[in-house]
């Protein structure tokens, strides 16, 4: 009878033991981060609930796949944190060693880590370069296109664009004296009340001796009436390209003159004349430009001279 | 207004008429001379110009262009008299404008007058006389009297000297100094003919040919015309055109590429002269008003003895009328 009695003594001294060191419960559990690699540290967070008091121990006891580099308990009333820093070096689901915390032991804990080597793979893969970013090729592409493109501009405007180009803009200047002269016409036309007859006189003929110069190569600016009808004379002689334009040039610089250093009256309506009259020779001049260069000579018009 | 009006409407109408007037007569002078001298009508415009100017005119041409025939028949057709100097390295100052005689019967000393003393004086080679000779002459262009011993003479009006110089043979001779070109109003380069009318000179003067020329033109009738000339109108922009072509042709102005070529440029007494010649040259067109035509016209004989060339412009052989030229093509026209 005595022996039984003493076996229940047992178990149930075995049992309140038992039940005293592990009477706990994980509340909640937090992994930061979330999903841990070899090598990188990871933060262990877990709320127990217990009635015991924890004590954190002296001395840790380190696993074989790692180590654990920080233990702390927060304490509450009846939860407490446990929040262990812990590094593994290998991956898998990796059990923690049991942690005595004094009156409380927590154990059967584990983490799982995951390796960035792939399956089968053995030792590390070599570094390499720094990561692109998005869009880095097209950009690098677009980047090596326009070099391109400048490098082929420049070889181009060094070589025959040169010349392409040189021609387009000369093109474009030779035409201002015109350009200019029947815009002079137009608002000479349009402004015809508003200028003096003095005004209108100089006005026009310095236009016309601007476009004559630009056109013959000769300074027409010093040119009087006489000698731009002599050169005019002389250009239709020579290439006939003027054809007609000396005489109604003639009848516009006499006028000019008169009304410029005579002070004679010109009326209105042969004002507006004059202005078509110098529109039509500019037109004529300027539809055989190139072969009007070609036929000019000497220095300027010739003037009967006193004693030349 | 319209009172006004009309009034400038009749002066101009009187000038006009006088215009053509005086045209007529200058027509008719120059036919007399072509009666004696053909072609050279450039050389006779030169000398009517001088007249008219109130100049004197320098003559430059080789031997045998007619100079001498051309003034004489000047003097023949103007009612002026005549004399001729000819320039010689001998010929003194008294030789020219005369000198103090001692009367013997009177016992006193009374002035002959030279040469000089005539409305129209041709001074033949007046580089071929030594400078006080030359002073002598210059000083009566320029004074218009001359003193002898104590009495200063009026020389008679009008009084017209053309000087000559032969451009080739300058060994001996006593080039004028610059200052006293200048008081030339005209130096005017005489040309050989063109061969039409050396073909012409041929046929006439082949035989002896001593043709009469008429007086057509009176001391009265010269200041008449002269009259006409001061009426003729300058614009001020002409007047502007005539300062800047001479300014032009100094090296303190502007700078302008032909500068280089330039040792000194032309004095203000070329402007004046340029504006007076500018306006007879309008006459000799039958123009009331100056035109830069006018202006470019005579400059090169206005202009020409003034402005004296550099050492770089010899080198490359640009004479001083090619300077004229260049400065002719270079600054703008009203």
């Amino acid at each position: 009878m005595k022996r039984p009695a003493l076996m229940v003594v047992f178990l149930l001294v075995g049992t309140w033991v038992a039940v005293s060191q592990s009477s706990y419960v994980i509340v909640d559990s937090v992994r930061l981060p979330a999903e841990s690699y070899v090598g990188d540290p990871v933060e262990l967070r877990y709320s127990v609930r217990s009635q015991a008091t924890p004590a954190v121990p002296d001395d840790i006891g380190q696993p074989r796949w790692g180590e654990i580099t920080a233990l702390r308990v927060v304490p509450g009333a009846g939860v407490f944190d446990l929040r262990m820093t812990v590094t593994p070096y290998e991956p898998g689901t990796l059990a923690l060693p049991r942690i005595d915390l004094g009156e409380v032991r927590i154990e059967g804990l584990s983490l799982i880590v995951e390796s960035i080597l792939a399956p089968g793979e053995v030792g590390l893969r070599p570094a390499h370069g720094p990561q692109r970013l998005p869009g880095t090729q097209a950009a690098l592409l677009l980047f090596g296109f326009g070099i391109s493109f400048v490098i082929a501009l420049v070889l181009y405007l060094l070589g025959p664009g040169r010349r392409h180009i040189h021609s387009i803009v000369s093109r474009y200047r030779a035409r201002v004296p015109y350009r200019k002269l029947l815009a002079r016409v137009q608002l000479l036309e349009r402004d015809i009340k508003r200028y003096t007859m003095r005004e209108f006189y100089i006005v026009l003929v310095e236009e016309l001796q601007a476009f004559m110069t630009s056109r013959v190569e000769q300074n027409c600016m010093a040119a009087t009436a006489t000698e731009l009808i002599e050169l005019l004379s002389e250009l239709e002689e020579s290439c006939g390209a003027t054809a007609g334009t000396a005489a109604p040039l003639e009848e516009v610089l006499t006028a000019a003159d008169s009304a410029k250093f005579a002070r004679k009256t010109i009326r209105r309506k042969k004002r507006s004349r004059h202005l078509k009259l110098v529109h039509a020779v500019a037109v004529e001049l300027e539809s055989h430009r190139t072969k009007l260069r070609r036929s000019v000579r000497g220095p300027r018009g010739q003037v009967s001279r006193v004693g030349a | 207004m319209s009172e006004q009006n009309s009034k400038t409407k009749d002066a101009s109408r009187d000038l006009d008429r006088a215009i053509i007037r005086a045209s007529k007569r200058l027509d008719l002078c120059r036919d007399e001379i072509g009666k004696a001298v053909i072609g050279q009508r450039e050389m006779i415009n030169g000398r009517l110009t001088g007249i008219l100017a109130g100049g004197h005119v320098l003559l430059e041409g080789v031997p045998g262009l007619a100079k001498t025939l051309a003034i004489r028949s000047l003097s023949q057709v103007l009612d002026a008299s005549f004399s001729r100097i000819q320039f010689t390295p001998d010929l003194l100052p008294a030789d020219l404008v005369g000198t103090m005689i001692y009367r013997q019967q009177t016992g006193e000393f009374i002035a002959r007058k030279g040469p000089v003393f005539s409305n129209i004086i041709l001074a033949d080679e007046i580089n071929r006389a030594p400078a006080k000779v030359q002073s002598a002459l210059l000083e009566a262009m320029q004074e218009r009297q001359v003193t002898i011993g104590e009495t200063t003479f009026e020389l008679p009006n009008p009084f017209f000297v053309m000087a000559t110089q032969n451009p080739i043979e300058q060994e001996g001779t006593y080039p004028l100094p610059e200052a006293q070109l200048d008081r030339f109003i005209m130096k005017l380069a005489i040309t050989y003919p063109s061969a039409g009318e050396e073909l012409d000179i041929l046929r006439r003067v082949g035989i002896e040919y001593d043709p009469k020329l008429d007086t057509v033109l009176f001391a009265a009738d010269i200041q008449e015309i002269r009259g006409v000339v001061e009426k003729i109108s300058v614009d001020e922009r002409i007047e502007k055109y005539i300062v800047e072509l001479v300014t032009a042709s100094r090296k303190h102005g502007e700078p302008r590429s032909f500068h280089r070529y330039i040792e000194f440029g032309a004095s203000p007494r070329a402007s004046i002269y340029l504006y007076r010649c500018a306006k007879v040259h309008a006459l000799f067109e039958s123009r009331g008003h100056v035109l830069p035509d006018d202006v470019k016209a005579v400059a090169p004989a206005v202009l020409r003895h003034r402005i004296i060339p550099s050492y770089e412009a010899e080198s490359e052989q640009l004479s001083s009328t090619d300077l004229v030229d260049l400065l002719l093509s270079t600054v703008p026209v009203p």
